[in-house]
Protein backbone atom coordinates (compact mmCIF):
# COMPACT_ATOMS: atom_id res chain seq x y z
CA UNK A 1 0.00 0.00 0.00
CA UNK A 2 1.40 3.36 -0.98
CA UNK A 3 2.73 5.06 2.51
CA UNK A 4 2.20 8.61 1.31
CA UNK A 5 -0.56 10.37 -1.06
CA UNK A 6 2.32 11.86 -3.46
CA UNK A 7 2.34 8.18 -4.25
CA UNK A 8 -0.24 7.51 -5.83
CA UNK A 9 -1.24 7.61 -9.26
CA UNK A 10 -4.63 6.82 -11.21
CA UNK A 11 -4.53 4.03 -13.79
CA UNK A 12 -3.13 6.18 -17.23
CA UNK A 13 -3.32 9.55 -15.31
CA UNK A 14 0.39 9.41 -13.76
CA UNK A 15 1.67 12.26 -14.26
CA UNK A 16 -1.60 14.41 -14.31
CA UNK A 17 -2.72 12.88 -10.80
CA UNK A 18 0.36 13.76 -9.20
CA UNK A 19 0.17 17.37 -10.63
CA UNK A 20 -3.33 17.36 -9.49
CA UNK A 21 -3.12 16.37 -6.14
CA UNK A 22 -0.26 18.81 -6.01
CA UNK A 23 -2.78 21.23 -6.78
CA UNK A 24 -4.37 20.37 -3.91
CA UNK A 25 -2.09 22.16 -1.88
CA UNK A 26 -3.23 25.57 -0.35
CA UNK A 27 -1.88 28.69 -1.56
CA UNK A 28 0.87 29.98 0.63
CA UNK A 29 -0.23 32.70 3.69
CA UNK A 30 0.32 35.95 4.50
CA UNK A 31 -1.33 35.08 8.28
CA UNK A 32 1.17 33.67 10.44
CA UNK A 33 -1.80 33.00 12.75
CA UNK A 34 -4.73 30.79 10.87
CA UNK A 35 -7.32 31.25 13.98
CA UNK A 36 -7.24 33.66 16.78
CA UNK A 37 -10.26 33.69 19.34
CA UNK A 38 -10.23 36.75 21.78
CA UNK A 39 -12.30 36.18 24.87
CA UNK A 40 -14.81 34.18 22.98
CA UNK A 41 -18.31 33.87 25.00
CA UNK A 42 -21.46 32.04 23.45
CA UNK A 43 -24.09 31.15 24.91
CA UNK A 44 -27.83 29.78 24.75
CA UNK A 45 -30.80 32.13 25.34
CA UNK A 46 -29.46 33.79 28.48
CA UNK A 47 -27.88 30.18 29.91
CA UNK A 48 -24.65 29.69 31.27
CA UNK A 49 -22.29 29.97 28.85
CA UNK A 50 -21.57 27.01 26.12
CA UNK A 51 -18.42 29.00 25.94
CA UNK A 52 -16.54 31.15 28.17
CA UNK A 53 -13.75 33.07 27.58
CA UNK A 54 -12.07 30.99 25.00
CA UNK A 55 -8.32 32.35 24.21
CA UNK A 56 -6.59 30.08 21.49
CA UNK A 57 -4.21 30.54 18.32
CA UNK A 58 -4.11 28.22 15.73
CA UNK A 59 -0.86 28.62 13.75
CA UNK A 60 -0.75 27.43 9.71
CA UNK A 61 -0.10 23.86 9.24
CA UNK A 62 -1.23 22.42 12.77
CA UNK A 63 -3.07 19.35 13.15
CA UNK A 64 -5.20 20.30 16.51
CA UNK A 65 -7.57 17.51 18.01
CA UNK A 66 -10.40 19.42 19.94
CA UNK A 67 -11.26 17.20 23.00
CA UNK A 68 -14.08 17.33 25.75
CA UNK A 69 -17.01 15.25 27.08
CA UNK A 70 -20.38 15.79 26.01
CA UNK A 71 -21.61 19.63 26.41
CA UNK A 72 -18.00 20.53 26.57
CA UNK A 73 -18.90 23.28 23.71
CA UNK A 74 -16.69 21.48 21.12
CA UNK A 75 -18.87 21.45 17.86
CA UNK A 76 -20.35 25.11 19.19
CA UNK A 77 -16.69 26.16 19.13
CA UNK A 78 -15.89 24.67 15.58
CA UNK A 79 -19.43 26.89 14.32
CA UNK A 80 -18.63 29.51 16.05
CA UNK A 81 -14.71 30.06 14.57
CA UNK A 82 -16.28 29.65 11.25
CA UNK A 83 -19.40 31.73 11.34
CA UNK A 84 -22.20 29.70 11.41
CA UNK A 85 -22.75 30.74 14.92
CA UNK A 86 -23.05 33.94 16.53
CA UNK A 87 -20.63 35.02 19.03
CA UNK A 88 -22.51 36.80 21.76
CA UNK A 89 -18.76 38.69 23.16
CA UNK A 90 -15.40 38.76 21.83
CA UNK A 91 -13.70 38.24 18.59
CA UNK A 92 -12.35 35.82 16.29
CA UNK A 93 -9.93 36.35 13.39
CA UNK A 94 -9.54 33.55 11.08
CA UNK A 95 -7.36 34.18 7.33
CA UNK A 96 -6.58 37.91 8.32
CA UNK A 97 -10.78 38.23 8.39
CA UNK A 98 -11.91 39.53 12.09
CA UNK A 99 -15.38 39.38 13.06
CA UNK A 100 -17.32 40.03 16.22
CA UNK A 101 -20.84 38.67 16.21
CA UNK A 102 -21.02 37.19 12.63
CA UNK A 103 -18.92 37.67 9.54
CA UNK A 104 -20.29 39.65 7.00
CA UNK A 105 -21.36 38.30 3.40
CA UNK A 106 -18.30 39.07 2.05
CA UNK A 107 -16.18 37.72 5.16
CA UNK A 108 -18.51 34.52 5.19
CA UNK A 109 -17.89 33.54 1.58
CA UNK A 110 -14.05 33.71 1.57
CA UNK A 111 -13.93 31.82 4.71
CA UNK A 112 -15.94 29.36 3.45
CA UNK A 113 -13.74 29.38 -0.17
CA UNK A 114 -10.95 28.16 2.48
CA UNK A 115 -12.31 25.65 4.74
CA UNK A 116 -13.11 22.02 3.71
CA UNK A 117 -15.88 20.18 6.20
CA UNK A 118 -16.16 16.68 7.44
CA UNK A 119 -19.09 16.04 9.49
CA UNK A 120 -19.36 13.01 11.72
CA UNK A 121 -21.98 11.36 9.63
CA UNK A 122 -20.53 11.47 5.87
CA UNK A 123 -23.33 13.55 4.62
CA UNK A 124 -23.06 12.05 0.82
CA UNK A 125 -25.60 12.06 -1.82
CA UNK A 126 -26.51 8.43 -1.59
CA UNK A 127 -27.31 7.99 -5.21
CA UNK A 128 -24.61 9.70 -6.69
CA UNK A 129 -21.25 8.39 -7.80
CA UNK A 130 -18.09 9.04 -4.98
CA UNK A 131 -17.09 11.20 -8.54
CA UNK A 132 -19.86 13.67 -8.53
CA UNK A 133 -20.08 13.83 -4.40
CA UNK A 134 -16.50 14.79 -5.23
CA UNK A 135 -17.03 17.24 -7.74
CA UNK A 136 -19.92 18.74 -5.19
CA UNK A 137 -17.37 20.15 -2.74
CA UNK A 138 -16.57 23.15 -5.41
CA UNK A 139 -20.56 23.92 -5.32
CA UNK A 140 -19.83 27.20 -3.21
CA UNK A 141 -17.17 28.73 -5.97
CA UNK A 142 -17.96 31.30 -9.03
CA UNK A 143 -20.02 29.34 -11.87
CA UNK A 144 -20.72 26.26 -8.77
CA UNK A 145 -23.58 25.11 -10.71
CA UNK A 146 -21.52 23.18 -12.72
CA UNK A 147 -20.42 21.11 -9.99
CA UNK A 148 -24.13 19.36 -9.84
CA UNK A 149 -22.41 16.49 -11.56
CA UNK A 150 -19.51 15.35 -12.49
CA UNK A 151 -20.57 15.06 -16.25
CA UNK A 152 -21.02 18.56 -16.54
CA UNK A 153 -18.16 19.72 -14.24
CA UNK A 154 -15.61 21.57 -16.29
CA UNK A 155 -12.32 19.12 -17.02
CA UNK A 156 -10.25 20.97 -14.12
CA UNK A 157 -12.66 19.99 -11.46
CA UNK A 158 -12.77 16.59 -12.35
CA UNK A 159 -9.22 16.26 -12.60
CA UNK A 160 -9.27 17.84 -9.01
CA UNK A 161 -11.77 15.41 -7.77
CA UNK A 162 -9.97 12.52 -9.38
CA UNK A 163 -6.34 13.76 -7.53
CA UNK A 164 -8.75 14.23 -4.19
CA UNK A 165 -10.01 10.70 -4.68
CA UNK A 166 -6.35 8.92 -5.49
CA UNK A 167 -5.49 10.65 -2.50
CA UNK A 168 -7.51 9.45 -0.02
CA UNK A 169 -7.22 5.98 -1.75
CA UNK A 170 -10.31 5.40 -3.44
CA UNK A 171 -9.62 6.00 -7.58
CA UNK A 172 -11.21 2.07 -8.19
CA UNK A 173 -14.21 3.55 -6.36
CA UNK A 174 -14.85 6.55 -8.99
CA UNK A 175 -18.29 5.41 -10.08
CA UNK A 176 -19.23 3.38 -7.55
CA UNK A 177 -22.41 5.11 -5.84
CA UNK A 178 -22.19 6.47 -2.10
CA UNK A 179 -24.65 4.30 -0.81
CA UNK A 180 -22.97 0.89 -1.76
CA UNK A 181 -19.79 2.00 0.37
CA UNK A 182 -18.54 0.80 3.23
CA UNK A 183 -18.77 3.41 6.48
CA UNK A 184 -15.18 4.01 6.24
CA UNK A 185 -14.98 4.84 2.42
CA UNK A 186 -17.96 7.13 2.59
CA UNK A 187 -16.12 8.92 5.30
CA UNK A 188 -12.64 9.13 3.02
CA UNK A 189 -15.08 10.29 -0.28
CA UNK A 190 -16.20 13.26 2.24
CA UNK A 191 -13.09 13.73 3.44
CA UNK A 192 -12.05 14.35 -1.02
CA UNK A 193 -15.15 16.21 -1.30
CA UNK A 194 -13.29 18.76 1.64
CA UNK A 195 -10.01 18.48 -0.12
CA UNK A 196 -11.31 19.02 -3.21
CA UNK A 197 -10.96 23.06 -3.26
CA UNK A 198 -7.63 22.77 -1.87
CA UNK A 199 -8.87 24.48 1.39
CA UNK A 200 -6.13 25.93 3.69
CA UNK A 201 -7.73 24.64 6.64
CA UNK A 202 -10.22 21.20 7.48
CA UNK A 203 -12.55 20.97 9.82
CA UNK A 204 -13.42 17.75 10.84
CA UNK A 205 -16.46 17.32 13.49
CA UNK A 206 -16.56 13.84 15.48
CA UNK A 207 -14.81 12.09 11.70
CA UNK A 208 -14.81 8.64 13.30
CA UNK A 209 -17.18 8.45 15.60
CA UNK A 210 -19.96 6.29 14.29
CA UNK A 211 -17.12 3.90 12.20
CA UNK A 212 -15.74 0.90 13.80
CA UNK A 213 -12.47 1.48 15.16
CA UNK A 214 -10.70 -0.13 12.25
CA UNK A 215 -12.37 2.61 10.14
CA UNK A 216 -12.33 5.03 12.30
CA UNK A 217 -8.09 4.71 12.43
CA UNK A 218 -7.91 4.25 8.74
CA UNK A 219 -10.15 7.60 8.24
CA UNK A 220 -7.78 9.47 10.76
CA UNK A 221 -4.52 8.08 9.31
CA UNK A 222 -6.18 9.27 5.73
CA UNK A 223 -6.70 12.85 7.30
CA UNK A 224 -3.19 13.60 8.89
CA UNK A 225 -1.47 12.27 5.79
CA UNK A 226 -3.13 14.81 3.25
CA UNK A 227 -2.76 17.50 6.37
CA UNK A 228 0.94 16.64 6.62
CA UNK A 229 1.37 16.08 2.76
CA UNK A 230 -0.21 19.16 1.70
CA UNK A 231 0.50 21.46 4.34
CA UNK A 232 -3.33 21.96 4.84
CA UNK A 233 -3.84 23.17 8.64
CA UNK A 234 -6.06 20.07 10.36
CA UNK A 235 -8.66 20.88 13.16
CA UNK A 236 -10.95 17.74 14.49
CA UNK A 237 -13.22 17.29 17.49
CA UNK A 238 -13.09 13.96 19.21
CA UNK A 239 -14.05 11.85 22.32
CA UNK A 240 -11.45 9.49 21.54
CA UNK A 241 -8.18 10.24 23.78
CA UNK A 242 -5.80 7.41 21.62
CA UNK A 243 -7.06 9.20 18.22
CA UNK A 244 -6.14 12.78 19.83
CA UNK A 245 -2.61 11.52 20.81
CA UNK A 246 -2.03 9.83 17.93
CA UNK A 247 -2.93 11.47 15.23
CA UNK A 248 -3.05 15.25 16.33
CA UNK A 249 0.03 17.53 17.40
CA UNK A 250 -1.62 19.51 19.69
CA UNK A 251 -4.50 18.84 21.68
CA UNK A 252 -6.76 21.60 23.02
CA UNK A 253 -9.08 20.62 25.79
CA UNK A 254 -12.28 21.93 26.79
CA UNK A 255 -14.23 21.35 29.88
CA UNK A 256 -17.27 23.13 31.05
CA UNK A 257 -16.81 25.58 28.32
CA UNK A 258 -13.25 26.45 28.95
CA UNK A 259 -9.97 25.54 27.87
CA UNK A 260 -8.80 23.23 30.13
CA UNK A 261 -5.87 21.96 28.70
CA UNK A 262 -3.79 23.22 25.45
CA UNK A 263 -0.60 21.01 24.86
CA UNK A 264 1.33 19.99 22.61
CA UNK A 265 0.70 15.48 22.20
CA UNK A 266 5.30 15.16 22.66
CA UNK A 267 4.24 16.49 26.19
CA UNK A 268 0.93 14.54 27.06
CA UNK A 269 0.34 11.01 28.67
CA UNK A 270 -2.71 9.43 28.57
CA UNK A 271 -3.43 10.17 32.32
CA UNK A 272 -3.24 14.05 31.24
CA UNK A 273 -6.48 13.85 29.60
CA UNK A 274 -8.27 11.53 31.94
CA UNK A 275 -9.40 15.25 34.16
CA UNK A 276 -10.95 16.38 31.00
CA UNK A 277 -13.68 13.37 30.71
CA UNK A 278 -14.01 13.46 34.59
CA UNK A 279 -17.31 15.07 36.12
CA UNK B 1 -46.88 -27.15 41.47
CA UNK B 2 -47.50 -23.49 40.78
CA UNK B 3 -50.09 -23.03 38.01
CA UNK B 4 -47.56 -19.74 35.92
CA UNK B 5 -50.84 -19.57 33.92
CA UNK B 6 -53.40 -18.61 36.11
CA UNK B 7 -53.72 -14.69 36.69
CA UNK B 8 -53.43 -12.76 40.19
CA UNK B 9 -54.71 -9.69 37.91
CA UNK B 10 -58.24 -8.98 36.75
CA UNK B 11 -58.30 -9.43 32.79
CA UNK B 12 -59.06 -6.24 31.07
CA UNK B 13 -62.60 -5.91 29.16
CA UNK B 14 -62.53 -7.00 25.47
CA UNK B 15 -64.02 -3.21 24.84
CA UNK B 16 -62.64 -0.15 26.24
CA UNK B 17 -65.45 2.06 28.18
CA UNK B 18 -67.59 4.44 24.92
CA UNK B 19 -67.68 7.64 26.41
CA UNK B 20 -71.13 9.19 25.91
CA UNK B 21 -69.77 11.91 22.91
CA UNK B 22 -67.90 8.77 20.98
CA UNK B 23 -71.24 6.21 21.29
CA UNK B 24 -73.69 9.88 20.44
CA UNK B 25 -71.40 10.21 17.41
CA UNK B 26 -71.18 6.25 16.23
CA UNK B 27 -74.96 6.47 16.55
CA UNK B 28 -75.40 9.70 14.28
CA UNK B 29 -73.19 8.01 11.60
CA UNK B 30 -74.62 4.59 11.53
CA UNK B 31 -77.91 7.01 10.56
CA UNK B 32 -76.24 9.30 8.17
CA UNK B 33 -75.21 5.76 6.17
CA UNK B 34 -78.59 4.45 6.47
CA UNK B 35 -80.61 7.25 5.05
CA UNK B 36 -78.15 8.02 2.28
CA UNK B 37 -78.18 4.33 1.39
CA UNK B 38 -82.16 4.77 1.78
CA UNK B 39 -82.33 7.82 -0.46
CA UNK B 40 -79.92 6.64 -3.23
CA UNK B 41 -78.83 2.88 -3.41
CA UNK B 42 -80.42 1.11 -5.96
CA UNK B 43 -83.29 -0.74 -4.69
CA UNK B 44 -83.99 -4.15 -5.46
CA UNK B 45 -86.93 -3.64 -8.39
CA UNK B 46 -84.92 -1.18 -9.87
CA UNK B 47 -81.74 -3.47 -10.39
CA UNK B 48 -83.98 -5.74 -11.68
CA UNK B 49 -85.77 -3.42 -13.94
CA UNK B 50 -82.03 -1.69 -14.98
CA UNK B 51 -80.29 -5.51 -15.55
CA UNK B 52 -83.41 -6.11 -17.59
CA UNK B 53 -82.64 -3.14 -19.58
CA UNK B 54 -79.00 -3.95 -19.45
CA UNK B 55 -79.08 -6.85 -21.30
CA UNK B 56 -81.07 -5.32 -24.11
CA UNK B 57 -78.82 -2.53 -24.51
CA UNK B 58 -75.85 -5.05 -23.94
CA UNK B 59 -77.46 -6.90 -26.97
CA UNK B 60 -77.52 -3.63 -29.28
CA UNK B 61 -73.87 -3.05 -28.38
CA UNK B 62 -73.10 -6.75 -30.00
CA UNK B 63 -71.09 -7.14 -32.46
CA UNK B 64 -68.48 -4.46 -32.24
CA UNK B 65 -68.48 -2.04 -35.30
CA UNK B 66 -65.68 -3.39 -37.14
CA UNK B 67 -66.00 -0.61 -40.43
CA UNK B 68 -62.30 0.00 -41.53
CA UNK B 69 -63.51 3.31 -41.97
CA UNK B 70 -64.78 3.99 -38.29
CA UNK B 71 -62.21 1.72 -37.29
CA UNK B 72 -59.44 4.35 -38.70
CA UNK B 73 -61.62 7.05 -36.98
CA UNK B 74 -61.34 5.66 -33.89
CA UNK B 75 -57.61 4.84 -34.38
CA UNK B 76 -56.54 8.93 -35.31
CA UNK B 77 -58.90 9.68 -31.91
CA UNK B 78 -56.84 7.11 -29.69
CA UNK B 79 -53.51 8.94 -30.74
CA UNK B 80 -55.23 12.39 -29.83
CA UNK B 81 -56.22 10.59 -26.87
CA UNK B 82 -52.61 9.59 -26.07
CA UNK B 83 -51.12 13.21 -27.20
CA UNK B 84 -53.27 15.21 -24.76
CA UNK B 85 -52.16 12.67 -22.16
CA UNK B 86 -48.49 12.79 -23.00
CA UNK B 87 -48.53 16.56 -23.64
CA UNK B 88 -50.41 17.35 -20.86
CA UNK B 89 -48.35 15.24 -18.19
CA UNK B 90 -45.37 16.12 -19.28
CA UNK B 91 -46.12 19.89 -18.99
CA UNK B 92 -47.38 19.55 -16.26
CA UNK B 93 -44.39 17.94 -14.49
CA UNK B 94 -41.85 20.26 -15.71
CA UNK B 95 -44.58 23.12 -14.11
CA UNK B 96 -44.95 21.23 -10.64
CA UNK B 97 -40.76 20.92 -10.57
CA UNK B 98 -40.57 24.56 -9.66
CA UNK B 99 -44.22 24.77 -7.60
CA UNK B 100 -42.67 21.84 -5.48
CA UNK B 101 -39.37 23.42 -4.96
CA UNK B 102 -41.77 26.78 -3.63
CA UNK B 103 -43.55 24.95 -1.32
CA UNK B 104 -41.34 22.35 0.16
CA UNK B 105 -41.21 23.29 4.16
CA UNK B 106 -37.25 23.13 4.75
CA UNK B 107 -36.46 23.47 1.03
CA UNK B 108 -38.15 26.31 -0.16
CA UNK B 109 -36.37 29.57 -0.93
CA UNK B 110 -39.00 31.88 0.23
CA UNK B 111 -40.10 29.98 3.60
CA UNK B 112 -43.01 32.86 3.58
CA UNK B 113 -44.49 32.40 0.38
CA UNK B 114 -44.80 28.10 0.87
CA UNK B 115 -48.42 28.18 1.77
CA UNK B 116 -49.63 30.15 -1.07
CA UNK B 117 -47.90 27.47 -3.72
CA UNK B 118 -49.17 24.82 -1.23
CA UNK B 119 -53.04 26.24 -1.32
CA UNK B 120 -52.71 26.83 -5.11
CA UNK B 121 -51.89 22.83 -5.79
CA UNK B 122 -54.54 22.14 -3.21
CA UNK B 123 -56.89 24.02 -5.88
CA UNK B 124 -55.85 22.50 -8.63
CA UNK B 125 -56.21 19.22 -6.62
CA UNK B 126 -59.36 19.24 -5.33
CA UNK B 127 -61.34 20.55 -8.31
CA UNK B 128 -62.58 17.85 -10.63
CA UNK B 129 -61.10 17.39 -13.83
CA UNK B 130 -64.25 16.93 -15.52
CA UNK B 131 -64.98 20.97 -14.17
CA UNK B 132 -61.67 21.97 -15.11
CA UNK B 133 -62.11 20.67 -18.70
CA UNK B 134 -65.74 22.67 -18.69
CA UNK B 135 -64.05 26.09 -17.66
CA UNK B 136 -61.17 25.62 -20.37
CA UNK B 137 -64.12 24.39 -23.03
CA UNK B 138 -65.64 27.89 -21.92
CA UNK B 139 -62.78 29.67 -22.52
CA UNK B 140 -60.37 28.21 -25.35
CA UNK B 141 -62.90 25.84 -27.23
CA UNK B 142 -64.21 22.66 -28.13
CA UNK B 143 -61.03 20.41 -28.56
CA UNK B 144 -57.80 18.81 -27.83
CA UNK B 145 -55.94 21.95 -26.69
CA UNK B 146 -58.80 22.24 -23.58
CA UNK B 147 -58.43 18.28 -22.64
CA UNK B 148 -54.39 19.55 -22.80
CA UNK B 149 -54.63 22.35 -20.36
CA UNK B 150 -57.20 19.94 -18.02
CA UNK B 151 -54.60 17.79 -17.57
CA UNK B 152 -51.73 20.26 -17.26
CA UNK B 153 -53.85 21.87 -14.22
CA UNK B 154 -54.67 17.52 -12.92
CA UNK B 155 -50.78 16.88 -12.96
CA UNK B 156 -49.63 19.71 -11.16
CA UNK B 157 -52.47 19.29 -8.49
CA UNK B 158 -50.79 15.67 -8.16
CA UNK B 159 -47.31 16.04 -8.93
CA UNK B 160 -47.07 19.39 -7.33
CA UNK B 161 -47.49 17.92 -3.40
CA UNK B 162 -45.82 14.48 -4.04
CA UNK B 163 -42.73 16.32 -5.69
CA UNK B 164 -42.77 18.65 -2.62
CA UNK B 165 -43.30 15.77 0.42
CA UNK B 166 -40.21 13.68 -1.57
CA UNK B 167 -38.14 16.72 -1.98
CA UNK B 168 -39.35 17.13 2.22
CA UNK B 169 -37.88 13.74 2.40
CA UNK B 170 -34.68 14.41 1.14
CA UNK B 171 -31.83 13.36 3.10
CA UNK B 172 -30.95 16.55 5.09
CA UNK B 173 -27.24 15.63 6.04
CA UNK B 174 -25.83 16.15 2.58
CA UNK B 175 -27.98 19.11 2.42
CA UNK B 176 -26.36 20.24 5.71
CA UNK B 177 -22.87 19.44 4.08
CA UNK B 178 -23.28 21.35 1.09
CA UNK B 179 -24.94 24.80 2.94
CA UNK B 180 -21.68 23.96 4.61
CA UNK B 181 -19.42 25.29 1.82
CA UNK B 182 -21.62 28.00 0.62
CA UNK B 183 -23.54 26.54 -2.26
CA UNK B 184 -26.61 28.36 -2.77
CA UNK B 185 -30.23 26.57 -2.18
CA UNK B 186 -30.62 26.23 -5.98
CA UNK B 187 -27.41 24.43 -6.21
CA UNK B 188 -28.94 22.11 -3.21
CA UNK B 189 -31.85 21.34 -4.72
CA UNK B 190 -30.42 20.49 -8.44
CA UNK B 191 -27.71 18.71 -6.37
CA UNK B 192 -28.71 16.94 -3.25
CA UNK B 193 -32.06 16.61 -3.14
CA UNK B 194 -33.64 15.98 -6.71
CA UNK B 195 -31.37 13.07 -7.11
CA UNK B 196 -32.10 11.76 -3.56
CA UNK B 197 -35.98 12.49 -4.43
CA UNK B 198 -35.77 11.11 -7.66
CA UNK B 199 -37.00 7.31 -7.50
CA UNK B 200 -40.18 9.04 -5.56
CA UNK B 201 -40.18 11.96 -8.15
CA UNK B 202 -40.37 9.35 -11.17
CA UNK B 203 -42.59 7.13 -9.90
CA UNK B 204 -45.15 10.08 -9.12
CA UNK B 205 -44.79 10.73 -12.68
CA UNK B 206 -45.20 7.36 -14.14
CA UNK B 207 -48.62 7.26 -11.88
CA UNK B 208 -49.47 11.34 -13.08
CA UNK B 209 -48.93 9.46 -16.55
CA UNK B 210 -51.27 6.63 -16.18
CA UNK B 211 -53.83 8.42 -14.04
CA UNK B 212 -53.66 11.18 -17.41
CA UNK B 213 -54.61 8.30 -19.95
CA UNK B 214 -57.68 7.31 -18.01
CA UNK B 215 -58.71 10.67 -17.26
CA UNK B 216 -58.35 11.78 -21.25
CA UNK B 217 -60.51 9.59 -22.32
CA UNK B 218 -63.22 10.82 -20.08
CA UNK B 219 -62.69 14.71 -20.67
CA UNK B 220 -64.58 14.11 -24.39
CA UNK B 221 -67.16 13.71 -23.03
CA UNK B 222 -67.37 17.71 -21.86
CA UNK B 223 -65.95 18.02 -25.60
CA UNK B 224 -62.41 18.28 -24.80
CA UNK B 225 -61.47 16.00 -27.27
CA UNK B 226 -60.05 12.70 -27.72
CA UNK B 227 -61.85 9.36 -28.06
CA UNK B 228 -64.37 10.28 -24.92
CA UNK B 229 -66.17 13.09 -27.89
CA UNK B 230 -66.46 9.69 -30.25
CA UNK B 231 -68.19 7.77 -27.51
CA UNK B 232 -70.44 10.60 -26.04
CA UNK B 233 -71.65 10.94 -30.23
CA UNK B 234 -72.09 7.21 -30.43
CA UNK B 235 -74.48 7.55 -26.87
CA UNK B 236 -76.50 10.07 -28.59
CA UNK B 237 -77.51 8.82 -31.63
CA UNK B 238 -78.05 5.69 -30.46
CA UNK B 239 -74.98 3.94 -32.29
CA UNK B 240 -74.56 1.37 -29.29
CA UNK B 241 -72.30 -1.24 -32.09
CA UNK B 242 -70.15 2.31 -32.12
CA UNK B 243 -70.00 2.35 -28.79
CA UNK B 244 -68.76 -1.08 -27.68
CA UNK B 245 -66.13 -1.24 -30.54
CA UNK B 246 -64.82 2.79 -28.15
CA UNK B 247 -65.19 1.25 -25.01
CA UNK B 248 -62.90 -2.10 -26.31
CA UNK B 249 -60.34 0.30 -27.10
CA UNK B 250 -60.13 2.55 -24.55
CA UNK B 251 -60.16 -0.72 -22.19
CA UNK B 252 -57.12 -2.41 -24.62
CA UNK B 253 -55.36 1.37 -24.54
CA UNK B 254 -55.44 1.61 -20.75
CA UNK B 255 -54.31 -1.83 -20.23
CA UNK B 256 -51.46 -1.41 -21.91
CA UNK B 257 -50.77 1.54 -20.74
CA UNK B 258 -50.71 -0.02 -17.32
CA UNK B 259 -48.77 -3.23 -18.17
CA UNK B 260 -46.13 -0.64 -19.84
CA UNK B 261 -45.92 1.65 -16.64
CA UNK B 262 -45.67 -1.12 -14.14
CA UNK B 263 -42.59 -2.78 -16.21
CA UNK B 264 -41.14 0.61 -16.21
CA UNK B 265 -41.18 1.14 -12.40
CA UNK B 266 -39.79 -2.83 -11.96
CA UNK B 267 -36.95 -1.71 -14.26
CA UNK B 268 -36.77 1.62 -12.33
CA UNK B 269 -37.03 0.10 -8.48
Amino acid sequence: MPSSVTELDLPGTASRSSAVIESLRPPPTRVAALIETSGLVQRYAGASPVLDRIDLTVREGDTVALIGSNGAGKSTLLKTLVGINAIDEGSVSIFGERFERRPGPGQMAAIRRQIGFVFQHHGLVRRQTALTNVVQGMLGMPGGWRAWHQAIAPAEWRDRAMGALSAVRLADKVQSRADRLSGGQAQRVAIARALVRGPRLLIADEPAASLDPASGHDVMRTFVEIAESTGTTLVFTSHDMEHALSYARRVIALKAGRVFLDAETRDLRPHDLEPVFRG
Amino acid sequence: MVDILSSRHGTPPRMAGVSALRFTLLVAVAAIVIVSIGDVAPSPERLLNGSERMVKLVSRMLPPETNPEFLWRITLRLIETFQIAIAGTMIGILISLPIAWMSARGITPVAMTAFLFKGLVSFFRTVPDLVWALVFVASVGLGAVAGTMTIIVDTIGFCGRFFAEAMEDADKEPQEALTAIGASRFSILCGAVIPDALPSMVNTGIFALEKSVRASVVLGLVGAGGIGQELKVAFDLFQYRNASTIIIAVFVVVLAMEWATDRLRARLA
